[in-house]
């Protein structure tokens, strides 16, 4: 078995963000890191949508990532620390759009090493040095310069090592233009570690350690380190030199410190809390996350708590001396990973958990009623400030970017009748997290839906000048008449627009500067500017067919296949070719491309025959209307459309990118799109490809998406074939079917699609470019974990547990108990005000979803089950656990000795459970009735167990459960189930139970797979086989009898194999006389599963399904991890495929190692040595690398560059999308 | 091949076999005839060895064989030159040594048999054995304890074993065995015997082939491991029989059937037969409260 990894979605959670002018320009991007992937961001000032400008997955693990200028300079480096052992500078090239490497040096061994830097990075703000530091021991200073070209140097690496020390955060201080600062949060465990009794372990303290690059002598000293009295967590760099008093801000435990070098005293301010929190107020606070906005006359700082709320820090100072911190409650918004506070004055929030958000921000804060907090307030020490939290009063959300981090479990099916399957998530974490359900497809806004007074047969859209922005009229045609809606703040009906109104149209267009064409079945109609109008009429009894129509030639089609040629002169008149053409045959259809920036006219005319061919037709003066080439097709030619793709992106101020290639669409009528390269030159069709799109004849429309042409392609379904980032996607839109499009630009929607479908006109805006997925999302109350599917009535029946959460009945108590406290707490005369206040307190709510949920402390679970309908989103039942039982495992059983058809969910419980060290007090098995309809859940009994019970499968008519290290059969019984059988000897913890037939899979939480199988004769459970490795298993699904593909915490995914001579007839040995040597190595099992596959993903895969995702499509193993990448893995069908694809990654590797210094093949082979498993990711890249190396690549693998990016995409399609 | 004219001599047909031999296996690069030949001699020779029983020899791993009678287990590298061993003297002597401590062994475990059953009064489950074994032929149900004239005996009868202390000193065999042990026939009279019982045995060319044929897929899995997905209401021994014998079941044959499906349920929910074949319940497992007689047969 080979298999091809493919990535259908890249993953959605952002680990790390910065800002800065990458692109060089004025404007502003947002770099993020997804873990393995780095993205460039740019929000649109305008609209303030975040655009996707670039995507590279670097085959290594980000773990630092940190934005640079260098002193006078407008542009932004990027420094990325990550576990390739190697500091990386790139440069992003607007004009190719890529991320180039400038500097890779190297300083340590791969991987994530405790003593290898990698983990922090500090950067001087003058650009001047970077440090690069390890979690333990080891810094490294590089100094960062320019050389007589301008171009960035690197120097050789300075150390600033100190053993036995422990890095928690590091920052440049700003020191202006003295010697490069850097700051570093440690501790020397030294003495803690040399001490035998533990006492010095109690007494160390964490310091605030100063080092100084002296850039004169060239290297680095430790210059001043002081003990800090709060532990903290991390550190906030203070503008210096000339815009501020340098030094640092420490955030820690309830604290926020000042701290600077020299004569200035710390200065410290308690972290404000909520009043009336139901959290426990013994617990500290701290700041998670904070964004620096610092212009030429002030500067502040935004940190936000671990319960979302913002604070905005401004200091005060007096002659460089700070004096006085100032604390002020700005905001509350979802907890982030990094903030970013943009020139245009926006917020980026890169979430922890789920969607990520732009805000702008609207007010600074600075004069409204809330309350400033400054350190000169007298305070005891211990108390604090209190604040209450409030909807958003600063910010404005202007954007969301969907995140479907973390995904829990996902499961693919069709339940809602589409015959595309579905896939069902869980995802999100706590009160932010959602059932969602995502469908191939792209997301189709729908902007404004107005009837029409018959059906139409086609729209257009014109503009009234060329130059404008916007267009003017779209035009409706109907059978017998033509009608002009003009576009303004509302879209109405004109009459005086010069279009012919009592015929139907057959297209019209913007010809020339400012003049119109109407093009109609007995003539074409020219509009000029000052409503003249030129008519020309079709000679004798012949109307006009079909035509096509660009911003300065005319082609039409008479009855008999006649084709005549007009052309736009210099002074705007609309002139026929003397000649005119005679086609073999009726035309079908005609295309014409758009005329090139800064040329006359469009050379090639693309037309389709009734006798299955399509040609192309020179309109060069030289040789106009003489044939160019011909391609015959499969079925009769429906619609056709040439368009200019590929082409790169535009630079900021308008820079020409790469000029693209032209791509003749050809939809057929059964329904085939066929894209075929047309050769600008010669005009020869090459390299074509195909896709079935839908039961209908295709018709296609072009239109313009973010900036470049694209086709959109409508057959029983819609389709919108574009090229972005390096990669031509086909993607339906997630919408009704639909008749006829044009594009349409106005204010409001200034790159939308003006369609019909059947009496309707719409107006459809689509944005989510690069997305394969569309979702649903449905809220749910806590972290969902696992569901299953009722097929009968497609249902989900899911469990949500959350840990360190209190349940609603505990709120609620707790919040009676609070007011009661409040009211009693209060004075004689403060009666009335307190029972207000504690009235206010009750009915105060806060959705949890932005505020966050109380945490209720370790070892306190909240639960519920919830049946849900995924396909309108109606929640049928929400059964609520009781406080500190956690819902684990979940099964929809039928049981043999129950009547039939009768199902059964049973779901196990651990009751107090306490993850680290893991015990518990106990667990349940609540069984509960399923009604035929599944709307209804009865609990029918409970069982205790006395472990966790972490696992259940349902089996042979009764149930296996994983009851902690236990493996137990059980059947139903009158009063609970009734535990038939059981098998003590797998070693940890069963995480996950498969059953095929009588074997059974049992994965060990640390020792992977058991293989078991249950002996009716004797009824006693035997483990059979085992594995050869310690596989820290999270999921593992069957994929035949003897198959099973699993998946472990640390992101590798393995397919194991029972090999032909394993036997799973043997018996157990109770007596113990078996032959030593047959009873395993080290009291494994006898028999072994070997290997077939092995693959490092590189994020933690939770769910597995063998499925298709395409109809009529082969299947596949669809995998989703933890950070939200949804990718398959493909098997290889023909050994040339394999054969293809294995030399194709082998040059890849050689010709485009990955970004960011990480070998590919040991990355691929982190855990275990990739076997098998050919990286799909890394063979696309061949899109996107340089032509020159293309060539190559495929010179070497006996192909043209096209014919390999053929291959790349038919394996695609062939599988998922 | 059915009608090939007669003009086809014998040769002919060898080398229509031998170019098929060619054409199926592989493409051979030089024409090494030679090794052709040699390996069409060594088959050939192999199709006239004489009979060697599956028991005494066993294909290695590497495809070799090796000798199970004699104790120094030499190693052959094909079958003829380990049928022209077992023509030899060496092996004719190790046969006898083979037989006779066969035999002792076989005495023995009746010995060891005979008295378990005096301290336990319980027979060795037979049936057990039987269930992997071939001698199972089509009976139906399989149970716990085997036939065993003594323990008919003992049905009934609680005696304590100590009371027979007597009758069984340490000397005292097994009448029936102890006669014969005294007529103890020679070793060459024993090795006549032994090699007229052989055709009977399981050839070992046969199991060579199939490990041959099946070369790399494991043949043991295809030899004795069904897919078996069965409900549960039908047990193994069930499917099993079916799957061996087509022959049509007489109205005891489903009564038996019904009766083995119903101990197999009693089984499986936790029901042991204790030594006086009644159920009780196993200790080990729960059964609802007020379950304490095994379900009876549905009929």
């Amino acid at each position: 078995m080979h298999l091809y990894n493919l990535t259908l979605q890249r993953a959605t959670g952002i680990t790390h963000a910065v800002h800065g002018n990458f692109s060089g320009s004025k404007m502003q991007e947002i770099l993020v890191s997804r873990g393995k992937s780095l993205e460039l961001l740019r929000p649109d000032p305008n609209t303030g949508k975040v655009h996707t400008l670039l995507t590279v997955e670097v085959f290594g693990i980000v773990r630092s990532l940190m934005a640079f200028r260098l002193t006078g300079g407008t542009k932004d480096y990027i420094v990325v620390g990550s576990d390739s052992g190697r500091i990386v500078i790139l440069e992003y090239i607007s004009t190719k759009n890529i991320f180039e490497k400038v500097h890779q040096e190297t300083f340590g061994k791969s991987g994530c090493r405790r003593i290898v830097p990698g983990q922090y990075l500090a950067i001087d703000p003058k650009g001047r040095a970077v440090m690069i530091g390890a979690i333990e021991k080891q810094k490294l200073v590089y100094i960062l310069n320019r050389d007589a070209e301008a171009r960035l140097t690197i120097s050789s690496p300075l150390e600033a090592h100190k053993s036995n020390t422990l890095v928690y955060h590091t920052v440049g201080v700003d020191a202006g233009f003295e010697n490069p600062m850097f700051a570093c949060l440690e501790i020397d465990y030294e003495e803690a570690d040399t001490d035998p009794t533990g006492e010095a372990a109690h007494k160390t303290q964490q310091t605030l350690t100063f080092y100084e690059l002296d850039l004169g002598l060239n290297h680095v000293v430790r210059k001043y380190s002081e003990p800090l009295e709060e532990h903290a967590n991390f550190l906030v760099s203070v503008p210096g030199g000339n815009d501020g008093p340098s030094g640092v801000l420490i955030c820690s435990e309830n604290y926020l410190t000042y701290k600077n070098l020299g004569d200035q005293h710390d200065i410290r301010c308690p972290i404000p809390r909520r009043r009336n929190d139901l959290d426990d107020p013994e617990r500290g606070m701290i700041f998670v996350c904070s964004a620096t906005h610092k212009t030429k006359s002030m500067f502040f700082f935004l940190a936000q708590t671990e319960q979302g709320d913002i604070f905005k820090i401004t200091l005060e100072t007096d002659e460089d001396m700070v004096t006085e911190i100032k604390l002020k409650y700005f905001d509350t918004v979802p907890v982030a990973s990094a903030m970013c506070v943009m020139k245009t004055g926006f917020l980026f929030v890169a979430s922890e958990f789920g969607n990520h958000y732009l805000y702008q921000i609207a007010h600074l804060g600075d004069d409204d009623d809330e309350p400033e907090f400054s350190s000169a307030m007298p305070l005891e020490e211990g108390d604090t400030f209190f604040f209450a939290p409030r909807p958003l009063r600063n910010l404005v959300l202007v954007d969301e970017l969907d995140s479907l981090s973390p995904i829990l479990a996902c499961q693919v099916a069709d339940l809602a009748n589409e015959d595309t399957p579905q896939l069902y998530m869980l995802c999100g974490r706590g009160p932010r997290s959602s059932v969602r359900v995502l469908r191939h497809g792209l997301e189709v806004s729908e902007m404004a839906v107005s009837e029409l007074p018959g059906n139409p047969n086609a729209v257009w859209t014109v503009k009234r000048r060329v130059d404008e922005e916007y267009d003017a009229y779209i035009i409706v045609s109907f059978v017998n008449a033509t009608l002009v809606l003009s576009i303004g703040e509302t879209v109405e009906e004109v009459t005086d627009s010069g279009f012919l109104g009592t015929t139907p149209t057959l297209s019209c267009s913007a010809l020339g500067e400012d003049a119109l064409v109407q093009v109609y079945p007995d003539g074409i109609r020219h509009i000029r500017a000052d409503k003249r109008v030129n008519e020309w009429k079709t000679p004798g009894k012949k109307t006009i067919v079909k035509c096509a129509v660009n911003q300065r030639q005319v082609v039409i089609a008479l009855t008999g296949g006649e084709l005549v040629y007009f052309e736009m002169d210099p002074t705007g008149q609309l002139n026929e070719y003397t000649e005119r053409k005679e086609m073999p045959s009726e035309a079908v259809c005609m295309a014409l491309a758009n005329v090139p920036a800064g040329e006359q006219r469009s050379r090639f005319l693309a037309v389709g025959l009734a006798d299955n061919t399509v040609r192309i037709i020179s309109l060069d003066p030289l040789d106009c209307l003489s044939p160019l080439s011909m391609q015959a097709l499969p079925a009769a030619a429906e619609s056709l459309c040439i368009v200019e793709m590929g082409a790169g992106e535009t630079g900021g101020e308008g820079e020409p990118g790469t000029t693209g290639s032209l791509y003749l669409n050809i939809g057929l009528q059964n329904g085939v799109l066929l894209r075929t390269v047309l050769d600008q030159v010669t005009g020869d069709l090459a390299d074509t490809r195909t896709r079935y799109l839908g039961s209908r004849p295709v018709k296609l429309f072009r239109i313009r998406m973010q900036g470049s042409e694209a086709v959109l392609a409508m057959s029983s379904r819609s389709w919108l074939s574009y090229y972005y980032q390096n990669r031509f996607h086909l993607t339906p839109l997630s919408y009704e079917s639909l008749e006829y499009a044009s594009g349409f630009s106005s204010e409001q929607c200034p790159e939308g699609v003006v369609a019909i479908s059947t009496n309707t006109l719409r107006i459809l805006a689509l944005e989510k470019l690069g997305a394969v997925f569309n979702q649903v999302s449905f809220p749910v109350d806590y972290t969902p974990r696992k569901f299953v599917i009722h097929q009968e009535s497609a249902h989900l029946i899911i469990t949500e547990t959350e840990h360190n959460a209190y349940t609603e009945d505990t709120k609620k108590q707790r919040r009676i108990q609070m007011a009661e406290e409040m009211q009693e707490a209060a004075g004689e005369e403060e009666q009335e005000l307190a029972r207000e206040m504690a009235e206010a307190f009750l009915n105060e709510d806060l959705p949890e979803s932005v505020f966050s949920a109380p945490k209720a402390g370790p070892g306190m679970w909240a639960s519920v089950i919830r049946v849900l309908d995924p396909v309108e989103g109606r929640t049928e039942q929400l059964i609520k656990l009781d406080q500190n039982e956690a819902a684990l495992s979940i099964a929809l059983v039928k049981f043999a000795n129950q009547a039939d058809n009768q199902q059964f969910v049973v779901v196990g419980v651990a009751k107090e459970l306490q993850l680290n060290p893991r015990q518990v007090g106990g667990g349940f098995l609540y069984t509960y009735k399923v009604n035929a309809d599944c709307t209804h859940l009865e609990l029918v009994h409970k069982t205790p167990v006395d472990e966790v019970p972490s696992a259940i499968a349902p089996f042979q008519g009764r149930i296996l459960v994983g009851v902690g290290r236990m493996l137990r059969l059980y059947d139903m019984g009158r009063k609970k189930l009734l535990r038939k059988c059981e098998n003590k000897h797998i070693p940890n913890l069963i995480v996950n139970i498969q059953a095929m037939g009588r074997r059974i899979f049992v994965s060990d939480v640390q020792e992977s797979l058991y293989m078991v199988r249950y002996k009716r004769q004797e009824n006693q459970l035997i483990i059979f086989a085992d594995d050869t490795h310690p596989r820290w298993i999270t999921i593992a699904t069957v994929l035949d009898f003897d198959t099973v593909a699993t998946a472990d915490k640390f992101g590798n995914i393995a397919v194991i194999r029972l090999t032909g001579n394993v036997t799973d007839d043997v018996d157990e040995d109770p007596t113990g006389n078996k032959a030593l040597w047959d009873r395993g190595l080290l009291n494994g099992a006898a028999q072994k599963a070997g290997i077939v596959a092995n693959f490092h993903v590189g994020e933690i895969c939770m769910s597995l399904q063998r499925a298709t995702l395409i109809p009529g499509g082969s299947e596949s193993l669809v995998y989703t991890t933890l950070s939200g990448t949804v990718g398959v893995l493909v098997p290889f069908t023909s050994h040339e495929d394999q054969d293809f694809f294995q030399h194709l990654e082998m040059h890849m590797r050689s010709e485009n190692p990955p970004l960011c210094g990480r070998d590919h093949l040991s990355f691929r082979s982190y855990y275990y040595p990739v076997k098998n498993v050919l990286d799909g990711d890394l063979c696309e890249q061949f899109n996107s690398i340089d032509i020159a190396k293309q060539k190559s690549i495929a010179d070497d693998l006996d192909r043209t560059p096209s014919e390999v990016s053929k291959k790349l995409e038919d394996i695609r399609t062939r599988y998922a999308f | 091949m059915v009608n090939t004219p007669k003009a086809y001599t014998a040769d002919r047909i060898w080398c229509l076999v031998f170019e098929l031999f060619v054409v199926m296996s592989f493409k051979r690069d030089g024409d090494d005839l030679n090794l052709l030949r040699s390996l069409k001699h060594r088959r050939v020779c192999e199709l006239l060895s004489s009979h060697i029983p599956d028991d005494e020899a066993m294909l290695l791993k590497n495809g070799r064989l090796t000798c199970m009678i004699c104790t120094h287990r030499p190693i052959f590298d094909t079958l003829s030159m380990l049928a022209i061993h077992r023509k030899g003297k060496k092996h004719v002597s190790e046969l006898s040594k083979y037989l006779l401590h066969k035999r002792e062994l076989d005495t023995k475990k009746l010995k060891s048999e005979q008295r378990r059953y005096l301290c336990t009064g319980l027979v060795e489950s037979m049936g057990h054995r039987a269930l992997s074994g071939e001698a199972q032929g089509n009976k139906l149900l399989i149970t716990q304890v085997a036939y065993s004239s003594c323990s008919k005996q003992r049905l009934g009868l609680q005696r304590k074993p100590i009371l027979d202390i007597e009758n069984i000193s340490k000397e005292t065999e097994i009448p029936g065995v102890a006669t014969k042990n005294n007529v103890f026939p020679s070793a060459s009279a024993q090795v006549r015997q032994y090699l007229k019982g052989l055709w009977k045995k399981k050839p070992l060319e046969k199991t060579v082939e199939k490990c041959r044929e099946n070369y790399g897929e494991g043949w043991a899995k295809s030899l004795n491991n069904v897919v078996d997905i069965s409900l549960p209401d039908c047990p193994e021994s069930i499917l099993e029989d079916t799957a061996t014998s087509s022959r049509p079941c007489s109205e005891e044959d489903v009564a038996r059937k019904k009766k083995a499906d119903h101990e197999l349920k009693l089984k499986m929910s936790g029901w042991i037969k204790n030594a006086d074949g009644k159920w009780v319940q196993d200790p080990d497992v729960e059964f609802d409260s007020d379950e304490h007689e095994p379900p009876k047969s549905s009929d």
